[in-house]
């Protein structure tokens, strides 16, 4: 009795330590600010992260300890944070995804005083922005979803092809070409579209747009109202062009279509102007020729941008942060290791002589960098910036699962349905009959006294 | 004779089917590009920026965090599952059964229910984010295993066994020290090893509760978070090859080991 008595109690000392350990850890933190930042993976330089505790030292005499953490998608990021209630000071989300978290009252409105360096970013940028996000209605309430961010990337989605083989004519039919509209043999079955429903549905109705397939209703609407209009007209007639896609399509991609294109595995992906970019200097390495372009009727344009959530344990440092960002010679190294065209003025870019050796030093012409229009497009009324789609969120991914399921065709499992159908029915008798057999054993042992 | 070909055509086949893709990321792990390709030609480069590319201090945090999460996960499940064994070999018939019942459904349980479940209870309980969630959530998946693994141990065990050291004077807690641990060893070596692969291979279960507030990252999410933008970095390669050469020399020194020793019983006898 005595012994086992002092078992229990070891035991349970034992476990309460193993429990305490990790507790105590937790509490031991060091006596300097700590700034915990959650952004995408891969999208800063880290030469660039090293340099703001530099920075924060020379503007507030303290020690900074940077404690970086890094999501995947937006709705990953919104998960962790809404329901995962994890504690950050800084988020990086994309602009839709900016507009949930002030929907759901996640973050706070910024103190641009404390951001002076804002001022260097770009107009055309900030004014496009506005134009859609300047008078939000939530809760009946206008709000300007400006003054709760800072952009920090941004871009285009456009059309990444192989120059090779995509064909002038192939080129002129704009964002027909993700449908081979020109008959392009060699195009058949090496078209690759994102499986991201926002991209594939600018992409479906600036098609619609371009062939004069819109709604009546929708007709007269701009490149920016069209591609934010999500009513069932619109998904129906998006379903229709999106369903006869499928049978030049290679196949709907997430992460690895730049791989397919250099490798020649696809020769034509939609995509966005960092990516691309990236993937064309990739590809002239490897010998592959791309090229990237937005279509001559217009696009999506699209940005993301740093917000401070409410819950936010430093927010000086995470506005000091911020206003590190705006640095000229920060925003260049940022896009030197990313390859997005990061928020900052161009012209203020130019005139800074620590951008232009940073430039020279990637070996980079400065005038061509600056002038590429696949980099720096012109920012006019032919490119839309995409809200979240909000209550229709649903109906669109209904829709897209239809698309992706093959049930805008008749097509559907095709010529396997048969077999497909035998082989299932099979399991599920194997199944019943398994069941039966175990149920039957059970039942003959139970009688027998033990 | 054609029987005999076709046996070996057969395993040959299967084990081809096993092993490509092992091969050709072996392959690939000397190539230093994420695009499949050897315009580079043939380098141990990938193997280099394994310490030299500007994500070096990040893969080897991620890897650091795998392997104390695992370390300390399995050590504490292996613990927790082998006094449970002994308790539950110990039950009566009716609530044995019962409890093997129970243990059984966490496994079963698809992992995701089990993931989006131990996140509310974290945040429901606020529970500090990183390590402590982790490893909490790791010992909670593992445990099972360790029952599992331990628990035939004890029913193949002669119960004689113990009754005699009781009868020849040893005290219960002696007896369970001299004869319970000897005899549920083996079981107890392989529950810990099974739960340090479950917890180093986990995905589902870390990446929702890993939390954004302490950037944690064991190897499998990051190497999920590493592929968005640009690809695989080559250095994959070069680990994915460093970990399947460790393990299959691992397996070749135990199973070596094991067949000298069968020898050798043989040769004692």
């Amino acid at each position: 009795m005595k012994t086992s008595n002092k078992l229990r109690i070891c035991a349970i000392i034992l476990l309460l330590v193993l429990f305490a350990i990790p507790l105590f850890s937790a509490c031991d933190k060091p006596a300097i600010d700590v700034l915990v930042i959650y952004n995408w993976a891969d999208y800063i330089s880290p030469d660039a992260l090293d340099g703001f505790s530099e920075y924060y030292f020379e503007a507030t005499g303290r020690e900074v300890q940077i404690t970086y953490s890094t999501f995947d998608t937006n709705e990953n990021m919104l998960t962790t944070l809404i329901n995962g209630k994890a504690k950050v000071d800084l988020i990086c989300p994309s602009e839709y995804a900016i507009q949930k978290l002030l929907q759901n009252d996640f973050i706070m409105e910024l103190d641009f005083s404390k951001i002076e360096n804002s001022v260097n970013v770009y107009g055309d940028i900030k004014d496009s922005i506005a134009s859609i996000f300047g008078g939000l209605i939530i809760d009946g309430k206008s709000i300007d979803m400006t003054k709760y961010f800072v952009p920090y990337m941004w871009g285009t989605l456009g059309i990444l092809y192989n120059a090779d083989v995509v064909t002038e004519a192939d080129l002129e039919n704009g964002w027909g070409l993700l449908w081979n509209e020109a008959k392009n043999p060699e195009l058949t079955g090496k078209i690759l579209v994102k499986d991201s429903i926002r991209d594939t549905y600018a992409a479906a109705v600036l098609y619609l747009a371009e062939n004069d397939l819109l709604p009546a209703s929708h007709k007269d609407k701009s490149i920016q109202e069209l591609i934010n209009t999500v009513d069932a007209e619109m998904l129906a007639a998006a379903e229709s062009v999106l369903s006869a896609q499928r049978s030049e399509l290679k196949g709907y991609e997430v992460d690895f279509g730049k791989d397919d294109m250099i490798t020649g595995a696809a020769y034509v992906d939609l995509a966005w102007s960092g990516d691309a970019l990236w993937a064309i200097e990739e590809g002239e390495l490897e010998g592959v020729n791309l090229d990237y372009f937005v279509p001559e009727i217009g696009g999506n344009v699209w940005f993301d941008g740093w917000v401070i959530p409410k819950n936010a344990q430093n927010v000086d440092a995470a506005l000091l942060f911020i206003n590190y960002m705006c640095l000229p010679e920060i925003a260049i190294m940022n896009s030197m290791e990313i390859g997005y065209t990061n928020s900052i003025d161009p012209e203020i870019l130019q005139s800074d002589e620590v951008v232009l050796a940073i430039l020279e030093e990637n070996e980079y012409d400065v005038e061509e960098y600056f002038s590429d229009i696949r980099r720096y497009p012109v920012v006019d009324e032919k490119l839309g910036v995409m809200s979240d789609f909000g209550e229709a969120n649903e109906l669109a991914v209904a829709m897209w699962e239809r698309v992706k399921a093959g049930m805008g065709d008749s097509e559907g499992l095709g010529d396997l349905a048969v077999p497909v159908y035998i082989l299932v029915g099979i399991a599920a008798l194997v199944l019943i009959f398994t069941a039966v057999y175990f149920i039957v054993d059970k039942l003959k042992i139970r009688p027998r006294p033990i | 004779m054609v029987k005999k070909v076709l046996a070996k055509a057969y395993i040959f086949l299967i084990l081809a089917l096993l092993y490509a893709p092992i091969v050709l990321i072996v392959v690939y792990s000397f190539s230093n590009s994420s695009t499949f390709s050897f315009s580079q030609g043939f380098n141990f480069d990938a193997y280099r920026s394994i310490f030299t590319s500007s994500k070096t201090p990040e893969l080897l945090s991620a890897i650091k965090n795998t392997l104390i999460i695992a370390a300390v996960s399995a050590g504490a499940s292996t613990l927790l599952g082998s006094i449970a064994a002994i308790g539950i070999f110990s039950l009566k018939k009716r609530s044995r059964s019962l409890v093997e019942g129970i243990n059984q459904i966490p496994m079963i349980n698809s992992e995701i229910v089990m993931a989006v479940s131990l996140m509310i209870f974290f945040v429901t309980l606020d529970f500090p984010e990183g390590y402590l969630r982790l490893i909490l959530a790791h010992i909670a998946f593992c445990t099972p295993y360790v029952v599992l693994s331990v628990m035939p141990k004890l029913t193949t065990m002669d119960p004689n066994i113990y009754e005699a050291a009781l009868d020849l004077g040893a005290s219960p807690s002696k007896a369970m020290v001299k004869v319970l641990f000897p005899i549920m060893a083996p079981g107890v070596i392989s529950g810990l090893l099974l739960s340090f692969t479950l917890s180093m291979d986990d995905f589902i279960i870390t990446q929702i509760n890993k939390g954004a507030a302490t950037g944690i990252n064991t190897l499998s999410t990051y190497i999920y978070a590493d592929a968005r933008l640009k690809g695989l970095s080559p250095f994959w390669f070069a680990i994915f090859t460093i970990i399947f050469v460790l393990v299959f020399v691992i397996l070749l020194i135990v199973n070596v080991n094991a067949s000298k020793r069968r020898v050798k019983k043989h040769e004692n006898f």
